[in-house]
C-alpha cells in the first residue's frame, strides 16, 4: 500500500505539531495535544517495529519456557507442578485464517507471557531453603534476563517516542 | 451563568443546571434555592469534577463541588471507588485534618443524567500553586522551607489522627500489626492490579518477592494520605487549608506517604551545607508527630510506589481495551507511565542499573 502507514502517520504528526498545535489556545487542549504528539511518535514506532519485536520475543519466551518446563519436570510430582508442566507443554494455537499477522503475534505473546507469569509465580512460592538450589537459581536468572530484555526492547520504542513535554 | 450545555465538549451524560437546581432544592427542602453556575472542570482522568454555585432561599451563597464517576466502568484511572473517596472526606471532617466537608453521596438514577454516581463537597478557596516555590534562587529558600514545614505539619495531623475512632478502619484493609504494614500495602496493589490487568506481567512476581523479603516494620499504624505534596493540596498564602486527592489513601506505615510525597521536600544546599532535604524534613516531621521515619524505609516504599505505577498504567490500558473513546492520557498511562514503572521497579530491585533522574523529570 502506498503511501505506507508510517508515511500517513508522519503526515498526521506533522500537521498536528506544526499546523494545529500553534493555534490551540485553551490550556487543557494544549496539554492534551502534547500527549498526542508523543503518542503519534509511539504509533509510528509500533508501525515500524511491533511485528518483528513480537516475533523475536515470542521465540525467546518459547525457548525460556522449554527450559523452565525441563526443570519443573525434574521436581517431585505434585498437582500444581503437573498442571504447570501441562500448561507449558501445550502447543500454541495456529492463526485462525492461517495468516500470522500482528493480532496473532500479540495473542501468542499474551499466552506465552501468561505461562511465564504462572511459572514464575510457582517458583517464587518455593520455600527459602529450596531457592538455594543451583539449578533453581539458574532458572530464575534466565527469567530475569528475559525480563530485562523485555524492558530494554520496549525502552527502544519509548525513548524514540516520548521525547517532548508529555502534557 | 455557565451551563454544561454551552460547553463544546458537552456529552449526553453531562449534568445540567435545571436538573441540578431541582435536585438541590429537594435536598435542602428549599424551593427558592437558585443555582447560579454549573461548570465542568475540563481536566482529570480519574473523576469528573463540577463546580456548582447556588443561593439558598435565605440569601446564603454556597460554592460546592460535585465529584462524579467517569462513564468508564472502573470509574477512571484510579481503581479506588468514589464511595470510598466520599467516606474519607466525610469521616475526616470530624478530625483536625484540614479538608473540604463532604455532605452526601448520590446514587439515585433520577439525578445522574445517565452518567456516574456523584457526591457533594464544599469548595475551599485557595490555590495548588505556590509562586516561586520552584525558584532555586536563595531568596526563596525561606519560602520553600516554610512550605515544606507546613506540609510536614499537615502530614503529621493525618498520621496521628485517631483513624479507628473516625471509622476509617472500616474503609481499608488494616494491618494486623506494625510488621504487617508492608504486606498489606503489597496486597492492596495486587488487588487493584488484578481488577485492571489486561496483560500478563511476570515482573510482578519478582517485585513482590523482593518487597516481601525486605519489608520493614513500621513504627506505628497510621491513616495514610497516599498521593501528597505539590499539586494535591490547597494553599491560601503559605497555609494548607485543605488536603485533597485521597485516591491512594490507606492504613499502614506513615513512611509510605514520604514515598508518595511530590516536591515538597526541596533539596537546598548553600555554601556546601545541606540546609533542607529529606533528613531535615524528617526531623521536623518527628518534632510535630512524634513519629520517627527511617530514610532507608522511605527508599523501600519508593519501590512500592513504583510498583503502584504499574497499576495506574494497567488501568489506562484497561480503559482503552474496554472503550478506546477516551482521552489521550489513558494511552499515555498505558504506555509511557507503565514502562517507567517497570524501569523504576526493575532498577530498584537490581535488574537494571539506576535510571537517569532526568528521565523521570521529563515525565512531569
Amino acid at each position: 500500500m502506498t503511501p505506507s502507514l508510517d508515511k500517513i502517520l508522519q503526515c498526521m504528526q506533522y500537521t498536528h505539531e506544526h499546523i494545529l498545535m500553534p493555534n490551540i489556545q485553551d490550556d487543557y487542549a494544549r496539554s492534551q495535544s502534547h500527549t498526542m504528539l508523543n503518542l503519534f511518535r509511539y504509533a509510528r514506532q509500533l508501525a515500524e517495529h511491533e511485528a518483528r519485536m513480537l516475533w523475536e520475543e515470542n521465540r525467546q519466551i518459547e525457548q525460556l519456557l522449554a527450559r523452565v518446563a525441563t526443570y519443573l519436570a525434574s521436581l517431585p510430582e505434585s498437582s500444581a507442578r503437573d498442571d504447570l508442566v501441562a500448561e507449558l507443554g501445550t502447543p500454541l494455537p495456529a492463526p485462525d485464517d492461517g495468516y500470522p499477522g500482528i493480532a496473532y503475534l500479540n495473542a501468542c505473546s499474551h499466552l506465552l507471557k501468561q505461562r511465564l507469569e504462572d511459572a514464575l509465580g510457582f517458583l517464587v512460592a518455593f520455600p527459602a531453603e529450596l531457592k538455594k538450589n543451583e539449578t533453581y537459581q539458574d532458572i530464575r536468572r534466565a527469567i530475569r534476563e528475559f525480563l530485562v530484555d523485555n524492558i530494554q526492547r520496549e525502552d527502544v520504542l519509548m525513548t524514540a517516542s516520548f521525547t517532548s513535554k508529555r502534557r | 451563568m455557565t451551563m454544561a450545555g454551552t460547553n463544546s465538549q458537552a456529552e449526553a451524560t453531562d449534568l445540567n443546571l435545571p436538573l441540578m437546581q431541582q435536585y438541590f432544592r429537594e435536598k435542602h427542602s428549599d424551593s427558592k434555592l437558585q443555582v447560579t453556575a454549573l461548570t465542568k472542570f475540563p481536566r482529570g482522568v480519574s473523576r469528573e469534577t463540577w463546580f456548582i454555585d447556588y443561593i439558598r432561599g435565605d440569601g446564603t451563597q454556597v460554592n460546592q463541588i460535585i465529584r462524579r464517576n467517569l462513564p468508564t466502568d472502573i470509574g477512571g484511572i484510579c481503581v479506588s471507588t468514589l464511595r470510598q473517596e466520599f467516606e474519607i472526606y466525610h469521616r475526616l471532617s470530624r478530625s483536625q485534618v484540614p479538608i473540604a466537608a463532604a455532605h452526601w453521596y448520590e446514587d439515585d438514577a433520577r439525578w445522574l443524567c445517565g452518567g456516574g454516581e456523584f457526591y457533594i463537597r464544599d469548595r475551599i478557596e485557595g490555590h495548588f500553586d505556590i509562586p516561586h516555590f520552584f525558584d532555586p534562587a536563595p531568596e526563596y529558600d525561606e519560602l520553600r522551607i516554610a512550605v515544606s514545614q507546613e506540609h510536614m505539619r499537615k502530614l503529621a495531623l493525618v498520621h496521628t489522627c485517631d483513624w479507628r475512632a473516625l471509622g476509617l478502619g472500616d474503609l481499608f484493609d488494616v494491618p494486623n500489626g506494625v510488621e504487617d504494614c508492608a504486606r498489606v500495602a503489597i496486597a492492596n496493589i495486587l488487588r487493584d492490579l488484578e481488577k485492571v490487568k489486561v496483560q500478563p506481567m511476570p515482573l510482578i512476581h519478582e517485585v513482590t518477592e523482593w518487597l516481601h523479603d525486605r519489608a520493614p516494620a513500621a513504627r506505628r499504624i497510621s491513616f495514610l494520605k497516599g498521593t501528597n505534596g505539590y499539586g494535591e493540596e490547597v494553599f491560601r498564602g503559605r497555609e494548607i487549608v485543605a488536603l485533597s486527592d485521597w485516591e491512594l489513601a490507606s492504613i499502614g506505615d506513615p513512611t509510605y506517604d514520604f514515598a508518595h510525597l511530590q516536591d515538597f521536600i526541596p533539596n537546598i544546599v548553600r555554601n556546601g551545607e545541606q540546609i533542607w532535604g529529606l533528613e531535615q524534613a524528617l526531623i521536623y516531621y518527628e518534632s510535630c508527630s512524634g513519629i520517627h521515619i527511617d530514610p532507608a524505609a522511605v527508599a523501600y516504599y519508593g519501590v512500592m510506589r513504583a510498583f503502584g505505577m504499574l497499576m495506574y498504567g494497567s488501568s489506562g490500558a484497561y480503559a482503552l481495551e474496554h472503550n478506546a473513546n477516551v482521552q489521550s492520557r489513558f494511552a499515555w498511562n498505558a504506555t509511557d507511565v507503565t514502562h517507567m514503572g517497570k524501569l523504576v521497579v526493575a532498577s530498584a530491585i537490581g535488574l537494571l542499573p539506576p535510571i537517569d533522574p532526568a528521565r523521570l523529570d521529563a515525565m512531569r
